[in-house]
């Protein structure tokens, strides 16, 4: 097993390690998927019963859009892994309480896959014109968070792609002065940063800006990446107008504002095409970009039944670097897919977390901590 | 904009405020941005209009909400059709749902019911009026002046009848209505200013995107009186806010839950018990505080938990006749569809849960699962979880803990009843017969509290 395990997991990192927008045909694709599919569906326990709950095996399933998908709350079921989980090398949780108080758990048998995903598409989303740009992080640093996948995300970009590297974010919440501090130096030096943070942080700050009438004029080709949403808190701030406040306070454009999404469950992240776009001088309709080891796909929530074109409905994931766990799962989030003129999708778009859906953890722990900073 | 002249406003403003900018959106005319100078106008329009509304007799206030709601219940009124019309868009209920809100539910309101919520929290309803007698001397009561509302958008009658409060007590209110329901707020206002010129005044209705905290500050300024409908978030944000002197009263989280006897579910009786739960659990799909999240069934019954939860599930099936579900937004029906996959999921471990679906949509979920986990329920959406409990007196308290329990509707012959509400009594503020959570008498004090007597101010005259 584990032989036939690694031998799918080099064919997985060869795909992701093929040149920057190299894509996978849609056969090629799916057979890999198929093969992981047959993989978990032996080496995964649970997932196995709920295959068979449902009446799918490797035997009848011939298309990755067939196989069952776990949705998102089976991770706070039971371990889902393909190895004992205590061989685990990485075990990242979603700080979000559940509805019965368990978080939900991800357990990574090595971080290859991992580390390999997350540093290939960061660079083709975040860094497509091969900058190396000194890093600001509005969020913890993964010596302190060490079971959150954005502050280990976070951490390898560190190592693998920043030019220098600040966190401003530790237990007792957000250092504005040190942040303000460095962006003014940022600015006087004329080196394009990179901002990277939880969209929550961002505002934190922004309105500590608004307060001190604050503005940088960071230099060109500066750029921001946020992440999580504001879902059910008690402030929420619309992607346009954190645009308009990015621009207004940073002076970074949003051509330059790259939002995450991401979730603990997945080893995949997802980016704003806005950069890429820019870079190649292409108008196109802002899409979140899946990277050609993750295939995705909009069901109706009512049905189960493929969305109609452009139709909102739930957004299921079918992501290859998840290999050791579970490839296929449904999340609790609506999204519409993006097409191009030919009808095929060009990417996505997140509508909405699911109404009382856990939002991913980090954004909201690190708004429970600004808010009681504040009080 | 020729077509607007038919097109329902989702606001209202008293006489001599300027109209906001608005835009057609189908059958409703939708308010394109408030700022802050239209709640200053309207501020200072229900402060001027105070001593007229005060001056009014109570006689007159009541007779005019009487006339006014009766017009929502005339088949021929254009308000009413319009509240039935665009009501299904502009608050997700079903025609049918707002026919039973409007046609039962705020026919309470009318003279007799206003009447009788007067009496009860009162006594003379003269009080309101002049000075009447009282142990040490006279008394009167005296509203707080300007409110500000802000609703949640859960049952349309709520905003209602937070108004109709304020109006009681003869003072103004501006409210914020939920962007789920602006409707039954503004068509209240516009058509109670029709039936009574005296108290158009009286009312504002404007929507914004809550959280704007400069808007909201602006409604805040010199409110005496705040009452916030929603989540325990929204409410604390504005008790922070609200103005140190004026009164606060806010309605966050609460959670209701059926307790069913071993004799509601007899051999007899299990149909009657299943089409009460059914009717709770589908009456406004959950989005009120009062309706049913969780059934705990207890064991020891000629039927079984798991019998009545089939039986249940006919019945909410059943009602998807006669009580139509509206198409949710495509996040309930997600937030649906993850529930039930995460216990089928546990079905798929060998855990001792259940599931009954609606055939190929999510409009109503049945779980049975057994009590040895810890669960926190609430999800809406007409997804009901039957929970098997030995014995009711024991069970129910023991896995309400930590909840904020709103109403227990009980199921059981008449002296059980008794007594297990005396038992309840100390975890819920209502108790109420299985069938009828959702409905609410115009008496109920609401979350425990009284409805006028927390908007009025006494002033004692002592002889």
């Amino acid at each position: 097993v584990a032989q036939r395990a690694r031998a799918i997991e080099r064919r997985i990192l060869d795909v992701i390690h093929a040149e920057a927008g190299a894509s996978l045909s849609g056969e090629r694709f799916n057979r890999l998927a198929l093969d992981v599919f047959a993989f978990q569906y032996g080496a995964n326990e649970p997932y196995r019963r709920y295959c068979q709950a449902r009446s799918a095996t490797p035997h009848n399933v011939r298309n990755w859009h067939d196989v069952p998908f776990v949705p998102a709350a089976a991770f706070k079921e039971v371990p889902l892994t393909c190895f004992p989980p205590e061989e685990a090398s990485l075990v990242f949780t979603t700080s979000g309480t559940s509805q019965d108080g368990r978080a939900g758990t991800h357990y990574l048998l090595t971080s290859a896959l991992y580390d390999a995903s997350l540093l290939a598409h960061f660079v083709a989303a975040l860094l497509p014109d091969g900058a190396r740009l000194p890093l600001y992080v509005l969020a913890q640093p993964p010596s302190e968070a060490p079971h959150s996948s954005l502050s280990y995300m976070l951490g390898q970009v560190e190592r693998r792609l920043g030019n220098g590297c600040t966190y401003y974010v530790d237990a007792t919440g957000l250092d504005t002065a040190a942040l303000d501090r460095d962006l003014a130096l940022a600015e006087a030096e004329g080196t394009p940063a990179m901002l990277l943070g939880t969209a929550f942080a961002f505002v934190h700050f922004l309105d500590y800006c608004k307060e001190h009438g604050r503005r940088y004029a960071l230099p060109k080709r500066s750029r921001l990446m946020d992440t999580g949403g504001f879902k059910g808190r008690s402030r929420e701030v619309s992607p346009e107008e954190l645009h308009a406040r990015y621009r207004d306070v940073f002076d970074i454009p949003p051509q330059y504002v790259v939002n995450e999404y991401g979730m603990t469950e997945l080893c995949s992240q997802f980016y704003d095409a806005s950069l890429v776009d820019h870079t190649q001088r292409r108008r196109r309709p802002p899409r979140k970009l899946a990277p050609p080891w993750c295939g995705f796909s909009i069901v109706d929530p009512e049905t189960l039944e493929p969305a109609r074109a452009s139709e909102p409905g739930v957004l299921r994931f079918f992501d290859l670097s998840n290999l050791y766990s579970v490839a296929a799962v449904q999340t609790e989030d609506v999204g519409r897919a993006v097409p191009s003129t030919d009808g095929e999708p060009l990417g996505f778009e997140v509508l909405g977390r699911a109404q009382g859906a856990e939002a991913r953890g980090c954004s909201l722990a690190l708004d429970e901590l600004l808010s009681a900073q504040t009080r | 904009v020729t077509s607007s002249t038919h097109s329902v406003p989702l606001w209202y403003l008293p006489p001599g405020v300027p109209e906001p900018r608005s835009s057609v959106d189908g059958l409703v005319l939708r308010v394109a941005k408030v700022d802050g100078y239209h709640i200053r106008a309207a501020r200072a329009a229900l402060e001027t209009a105070e001593p007229e509304v005060r001056a009014l007799p109570v006689t007159v206030i009541v007779e005019a909400i009487d006339r006014a709601l009766a017009r929502l219940r005339d088949p021929t009124d254009p308000a009413r059709s319009a509240l039935l019309e665009a009501g299904p868009v502009e608050t997700g209920y079903s025609r049918e749902a707002l026919a039973h809100a409007v046609d039962v539910m705020l026919a309470r309101f009318g003279a007799d019911g206003l009447w009788a919520l007067l009496r009860d929290e009162l006594g003379n309803p003269a009080v309101l009026d002049d000075f009447v007698p009282s142990a040490a001397g006279m008394r009167t009561a005296r509203g707080l002046g300007r409110h500000f509302h802000v609703f949640a958008g859960t049952v349309p009658t709520v905003a209602v009848f937070s108004m109709i409060c304020v109006l009681l007590t003869k003072s103004t209110v501006l409210a914020k209505p939920s962007s789920a329901d602006t409707l039954f707020p503004a068509m209240f206002a516009r058509t109670l200013s029709e039936v009574e010129p005296r108290l158009a005044p009286a009312l504002a209705v404007l929507p914004w995107q809550g959280g704007d905290d400069e808007l909201e500050r602006e409604a805040l300024v010199g409110a005496g009186a705040v009452i916030v409908y929603g989540s325990d978030e929204t409410v604390n944000s504005f008790r922070k806010r609200a103005p140190q002197h004026g009164r606060f009263v806010g309605y966050g989280h609460r959670l209701s839950a059926a307790a069913i006897s071993r004799e509601a579910h007899s051999a007899s009786r299990l149909a009657a018990t299943a089409r009460n739960l059914a009717w709770d659990v589908s009456l406004f799909d959950q989005r009120g505080c009062l309706s049913p999240q969780v059934a705990f069934v207890e064991r020891g019954g000629e039927r079984t938990s798991l019998e009545l939860a089939a039986a249940t599930a006919e019945c909410l099936d059943a009602l998807l006749r006669t009580l139509p579900k509206n198409s949710g937004s495509p996040e309930q029906s997600a937030r649906i569809r993850s529930l039930r996959d995460a216990v089928e999921f546990r079905a798929a471990l060998g855990e001792d849960v259940r599931v009954w679906t609606s055939p190929g949509s999510t409009a109503w979920t049945v779980f049975h699962m057994s009590d040895n986990r810890p669960q926190r329920w609430g999800s809406g959406g007409r997804v009901i979880t039957l929970v098997p409990v030995d014995d009711l007196e024991a069970g129910v308290p023991r896995l309400c803990t930590g909840m904020p329990v709103s109403t227990i509707g009980v199921a059981a012959t008449a002296d059980r009843f008794t007594r297990l509400a005396t038992r309840f009594s100390t975890i819920a503020t209502r108790i109420c017969p299985l069938g009828r959570m959702a409905e609410p008498p115009v008496t109920w004090r609401h979350d425990g509290r009284p409805n006028l007597l927390d908007l009025v101010e006494w002033h004692d005259l002592e002889q």
